[in-house]
């Protein structure tokens, strides 16, 4: 079971809403008994980043973590979303 | 429910985010929805997170901040007769020109997914975007948003 973090500045709206597509997205590829999903403020997950395998954020994050994170912003604007669909899947399925 | 305190403002002259967010935030707390430290929550969180996005060649933001400063949930609306500049949610070095903002004062998140998701497919619908942008008047508002599913 991979673990999946999605954070955003609140843990209120944004990461709700990419939690939500998330979920859509992980059951039309059939994924979601292989994914547990977090939902929390970047502020609460700031040192324990690297206990998850990964992290989608709808917010800015710090340089040293911006190779670890996936920029979830797409997913609200809807440009460049297939990207974040993407690297999402390389990542669950690698 | 989101609407019922009709904190919906059109056309406004505002000369930055802060003079704008600080306008819609009275309303909210006059209204005895959120707590008298909303407006120096929702520029902290502002600051430290930007809530602009850029969609289809308009920029939108919602503000908010911490559940624990809202007492009841509400959305405010503003547009801009001109827009005012956001930083981007995405990359803090980018500004955005905001002509519409979405104030969000939200508690508990699975309660409101659903009212999120449409409010983010609207921002997706251009056609919406631009009659939101045009609208002027309460009834118009309340339509739109209802045909979007947000009520």
């Amino acid at each position: 079971m991979k673990t999946l973090l999605i954070m955003c500045g609140t843990g209120v709206a944004t990461s709700t809403v990419v939690t939500g597509k998330i979920k859509d997205w992980l059951k039309e590829n059939n994924l979601e008994n292989t994914v547990k999903l977090y939902q929390s403020k970047i502020s609460d997950e700031i040192n324990s980043i690297d206990n998850y395998d990964v992290v989608i954020s709808t917010t800015i994050v710090p340089d040293n973590l911006k190779s670890k994170v996936i920029n979830g912003v797409p997913l609200l604007t809807g440009v460049g979303k297939e990207d974040v669909f993407i690297q999402l899947k390389e990542k669950l399925t690698n | 429910m989101y609407f019922n305190k009709e904190i919906v403002l059109f056309n406004f002259d505002e000369s930055s985010k802060e003079q704008a967010l600080r306008v819609l935030s009275d309303y909210f707390i006059k209204n005895g929805l959120v707590t008298s430290d909303f407006y120096e929550g929702i520029i902290s969180r502002e600051s430290n997170f930007p809530t602009g996005l850029f969609v289809n060649g308009t920029g939108v933001a919602i503000p908010h901040t911490d559940s624990e400063k809202v007492i009841h949930p509400q959305i405010g609306f503003m547009s801009l007769k001109k827009p005012v500049k956001f930083r981007d949610m995405a990359n803090k070095d980018n500004e955005i020109d905001v002509s519409l903002i979405f104030m969000l004062a939200l508690k508990k998140s699975d309660e409101q997914l659903s009212m999120l998701q449409k409010l983010v497919d609207l921002f997706q619908n251009e056609r919406s975007v631009n009659q939101l942008k045009e609208c002027t008047s309460l009834i118009e508002f309340k339509n739109i948003m209802k045909n979007a599913g947000i009520e």
